[in-house]
């Protein structure tokens, strides 16, 4: 069952949209769960353990000697003690997220991120904020870690249509000054926007000691670009239209949204952000579980 | 070529076109298709230009080549492409049969150089060949060119000599004519002749022809057969001198022969046979007939049976005098009756003397002697019924004031059965009456009756007939003054016919004659003279009106015998024999046979000689009369004729036009000067000889080759350039 259908079934409600949402967010992550038999809720839990290098004063119970063991220096587990994160899950709700060639657009694949998030986060009692921006800050929803709110959620994503060209960078820094205790941001966005300014905004987040996970959304046409015959691209965000025959410019195109999405995530990584690219033609629930997957496994071995 | 050059907007417009016609698409990643555009604007715009110049200049090529541009001054074959369009004029006159020293006909030295002729050209010509003499003989030639050269061969060694006279000027007229509704740039035309100077008779219009046109058609005369023209006889005339011909009565043929050498002839020996007869029922001999003159001699033959009878005037042992065959020999076919029945009806019988009565001399002239084979009754205007006339062959109305409207119906059913009817005027007839009834309201009279010229009561001023140039072939033996002649009868008063009468609106009544004319005169502007005696067809019969009397009141004709017997038994042999020039042809003419109006459905056929094949014809109209109409008369000789559901037959005689016998040749300098005249010998090398003319070459092929090439270009291209890059 996927979200369109599941709307279709419980129609036509924002409500029952939201609904919808969630069902497919319990249903990517419950399968999910089904898959990761030993530790099922883990995955964020250890993702929200972190290490500090030991500093005199610790407690030595707390040294992770595995870490010791590997790099000859102290580090301490600090998960028990701070397991209460908040994850703020930003998502680019702008007019070109709305773009899709498939079942899904861009926004609705990035809204099925953001409720499934949601949900996972809010099981493991954790606390989730989620703010859908375009050029300002549209639709916010402060942290909870009442799983009672989840629906709330749902529904106020369910009901968002983004008609506005976008401003990542001025919502990241808003965000950075905004929210002083450390968490962990995600990021969910295609990115079209001026790339530098992204990254600004995203070291401001880092700076603030946030840590920042990054759906890069894509339309698998937007990387493959297959079109054919002369067309006329009418730009969504009100960019003027162009009249070219795309065969004739593919390649080039496909070289330059290579090196987009390349200098996207060498800035991600230079900045010590996950970079996690999403093709919405892929299903969703293998994304996350890779992701997830990823997480888990450098986790356990995770030195910051 | 303009027009096509047009077709270069093409590209342009469907390219204009084509950017209206575009798929929409909302697109978010618009930065990099921005980005990629900027980066191929330039090539994308050259290779959009390049694409529409090639197809431009594709289409503009390709309208250019359609045009079929050609260099006239290349001498160079370009791909193949200088091909040849020609025309080969094949004589086939009867004078092409004349062998030379090797035995050889003319005729086969020509179908020789045709065929040479066909071979020197490049493959891939177009060739028509036209067997040529005073017509195009379509049936046999081939008239559009065709690129099979092996039919042209066919038709070449198919072709056969005709009877025909020659006069290349159709034949000419003709390869012009088909040259010029094509497209080629070499056009050529062969005549190949024995240079008989007949058929270079219009050569003003020949030279005229190819002068217009000798930019683009060259002419190449070739002329075959003995440079120099041998001796040659010829019988060109034979007459029945009486006109009459009645069978048990010795008949006198006049047969005219002609000496076309450039010696004189001396003990030339013709004979006459009858029929089917091996030996001549008459022989002449002929001391001497100076070189390029002609003599006419009598020769006796009777009849013994009634019908159709040929007549053969023969050289003997032609073979001794020249290898031509066809004129050694003239044919006549004549209707041969045992007596001839005319009913005189006299309008002025008063006179106790009947001297004075208007058919007095009418009567002795036909019937000299009392037991005559012309048999002359004499009746009043009142006694003449239908039932009378119908045993008569003629009938002769002699100063009749007018006719009941019985009797007049009852001419019209003696006519429309075949009789003859002779109309003299006279002072008491009512002219307007026969101009009223006869000529316009029944056409029976060829002409109607004029105002009267001269008086009759002095004997001073009086109208001569003509001296010459006589049409009809009732007076065309006087043209030989061996005949006889008719010019010193005197005429002092006539009334006048119309030359050139109205067609009449009577279904039945045929085309008008002149028989025989006055004098011109001498201010007069034509120089035909007055008609004296006209004819015209009525139904199967003929009517003769006369413009002056029977007797002598206006004119001495009456008792002119010389002139006057031998016209009126003329006259009355043409009724007789439903007109001789139907019987008597010359090749190509129509054999035609009238039929009776009620008669629309009726066949019959006609077995040509030397052929053995039989013809079926059916009736046609012409000139709104039914009749049967044979054309295909290519061959001289006896033809035979049968009317379905009839026993009889009826013969005709086919005689080549007697011009041709003239072997005499045309020089070279009479010949167009534009043409190459070439005098073919077996060893000629014609093809060297035509090929140094062959100049010009056309490049639409190599154009075309180009084209393709550029639209296989194009393919690679607009392929190449659509290609993602």
């Amino acid at each position: 069952m996927d979200v369109e259908h599941a709307a279709d079934l419980l129609d036509p409600e924002a409500i029952a949209r939201a609904d919808a949402l969630g069902l497919h967010a319990r249903y990517v992550v419950e399968g999910y769960m089904a898959g990761e038999h030993k530790s099922p809720y883990r995955g964020f839990a250890i993702e929200f353990a972190q290490h500090r290098e030991y500093s005199p004063g610790d407690d030595v119970r707390h040294i992770d000697w595995k870490v010791n063991a590997r790099t000859d220096r102290l580090f301490i587990k600090q998960y028990e003690q701070e397991t209460n994160y908040v994850a703020n899950i930003l998502l680019d709700g702008s007019e070109s997220m709305t773009y899709g060639s498939g079942q899904h657009t861009k926004l609705q694949y990035g809204k099925m991120i953001a409720a499934v998030l949601s949900y996972l986060i809010l099981h493991q009692r954790d606390a989730v904020a989620l703010g859908v921006f375009d050029e300002g800050m549209k639709d916010y929803a402060p942290r909870s870690n009442n799983r009672a709110t989840l629906h709330t959620l749902m529904a106020r994503l369910a009901a968002f249509e983004g008609d506005q060209a976008t401003d990542i960078a001025r919502n990241l820094h808003d965000m950075a000054l905004q929210t002083r205790r450390k968490g962990i941001f995600v990021l969910i966005s295609d990115f079209f926007d001026d790339e530098e300014a992204v990254m600004e905004g995203i070291q401001h987040l880092r700076f603030g000691g946030h840590e920042v996970i990054v759906f890069h959304t894509l339309d698998p046409f937007e990387l493959e670009f297959p079109f054919n015959g002369l067309v006329e691209f009418d730009g969504l965000e009100k960019i003027p239209k162009i009249l070219t025959r795309p065969a004739e410019i593919r390649r080039t195109y496909q070289r330059e949204i290579e090196s987009f999405q390349r200098r996207i995530r060498e800035g991600c990584e230079k900045n010590g952000v996950h970079y996690v690219r999403v093709d919405t033609s892929k299903p969703l629930a293998s994304v996350l579980s890779d992701y997830l997957g990823f997480r888990l496994r450098t986790a356990k071995g995770k030195q910051h | 070529m303009l027009f096509g050059t047009a077709a270069v907007a093409v590209p342009i417009i469907i390219h204009l076109l084509n950017r209206r016609k575009f798929k929409k698409v909302t697109w978010a990643a618009m930065k990099f298709i921005k980005l990629s555009v900027e980066q191929n604007q330039r090539r994308m715009q050259l290779e959009d230009l390049l694409l529409l110049l090639l197809r431009c200049a594709l289409l503009a090529l390709l309208a250019f080549a359609l045009a079929r541009p050609a260099l006239k001054t290349s001498g160079t074959d370009v791909l193949g492409q200088a091909k040849v369009t020609a025309v080969v004029v094949l004589d086939n006159s009867y004078s092409m049969d004349l062998r030379g020293l090797d035995k050889k006909s003319a005729f086969q030295k020509a179908r020789a150089a045709a065929k040479e002729a066909i071979n020197a050209m490049p493959s891939g010509s177009y060739a028509s060949v036209l067997l040529a003499s005073d017509l195009v003989q379509e049936k046999d030639s081939i008239i559009s060119p065709t690129r099979a050269l092996s039919q042209a061969h066919e038709v070449i060694d198919r072709a056969k000599v005709s009877h025909h006279a020659t006069d290349l000027y159709p034949a000419v007229d003709r390869a012009v004519e088909i040259l010029k509704g094509r497209a080629a740039l070499r056009k050529e035309i062969y005549i190949i002749t024995d240079g008989q100077a007949s058929g270079w008779q219009q050569q003003g219009e020949i030279r005229k022809l190819i002068d217009e046109n000798r930019d683009d058609i060259r002419v190449y005369i070739l002329r075959v057969g003995e440079a120099k023209p041998p001796a040659n006889y010829a019988i060109t005339g034979l007459d029945v001198a009486s006109g009459l011909t009645p069978v048990n009565h010795p008949l006198r043929f006049d047969v005219t022969v002609a000496n076309h050498a450039e010696q004189a002839a001396t003990n030339m020996i013709v004979g006459l046979y009858l029929d089917d007869g091996k030996s001549p029922v008459d022989k002449v001999m002929i001391p001497s007939v100076k070189a390029g003159a002609t003599r006419t001699v009598p020769l006796y033959a009777r009849f013994a049976k009634v019908g159709y009878h040929s007549v053969r005037a023969s050289f003997d042992q032609p073979e001794r005098f020249d290898s031509l065959e066809a004129d050694n020999q003239n044919l006549l076919v004549v209707n041969a009756v045992r007596e001839v029945r005319v009913l005189l009806v006299d309008g002025d019988t008063e006179a106790r003397d009947p001297r004075e009565h208007e058919s007095y001399f009418l009567k002795l002239a036909l019937a000299p002697v009392a037991d005559h084979y012309v048999k002359v009754d004499t009746t009043t205007p009142a006694g003449f019924a239908r039932n009378v006339l119908k045993s008569y062959a003629a009938v002769a109305l002699a100063n009749v004031e007018r006719l009941t409207p019985s009797q007049i119906s009852a001419l019209k059913t003696f006519l429309r059965e075949g009789g003859g009817v002779l109309v003299y005027p006279g002072d008491r007839v009512d002219v307007d009456f026969y101009n009223k009834e006869l000529f316009e309201k029944h056409g029976l009279l060829p002409s109607p009756w004029g105002v009267a010229v001269g008086d009759a009561t002095q004997d001073e001023i009086y109208t001569l007939f003509q001296s010459s140039g006589y049409e009809h072939p009732i007076t065309a033996p006087w043209n030989n003054r061996d005949f006889g002649q008719l010019d010193d009868v005197r005429t002092f008063r006539h009334l006048k016919l119309e030359k050139q009468p109205s067609i009449s609106v009577v279904k039945e009544a045929g085309p008008v004659k002149v028989v025989l004319r006055y004098a011109a005169t001498r201010d007069a502007e034509d120089t035909l003279g007055a008609p004296a005696i006209m004819e015209r067809d009525w139904g199967k019969g003929r009517v003769f009106q006369f413009s002056s009397t029977a007797d002598t009141a206006w004119s001495d004709f009456a008792v002119f015998a010389p002139s006057v017997v031998p016209v009126l038994y003329r006259i009355l042999g043409n009724v007789q024999a439903q007109g001789d020039t139907g019987l008597n042809l010359r090749v190509g003419d129509s054999f035609l046979h009238p039929l009776a109006v009620d008669q629309p459905n009726q066949q019959g056929r006609v077995i040509v000689p030397g052929l053995a094949q039989t013809n079926r014809i059916s009736a046609e109209v012409l000139r709104d009369r039914p009749v049967l109409q044979f054309k295909d008369t290519h061959r001289m000789g006896l033809y035979e004729f049968q009317l379905d559901g009839e026993e009889g037959t009826t013969l005709f005689a086919v005689q080549p036009d007697q011009r041709e016998s003239d072997l005499h040749k045309v020089n070279d300098s009479e010949l167009p000067s534009a043409a190459t005249i070439i005098n073919w010998e077996a060893n000629t090398d014609l093809k060297e000889q035509v090929k140094k003319a062959r100049v010009g070459a056309e490049y639409w092929l190599m154009i075309l080759l180009v084209v393709l090439a550029m639209v296989a270009l194009e393919t690679y291209l607009a392929q190449k350039f659509s290609q993602s890059k």
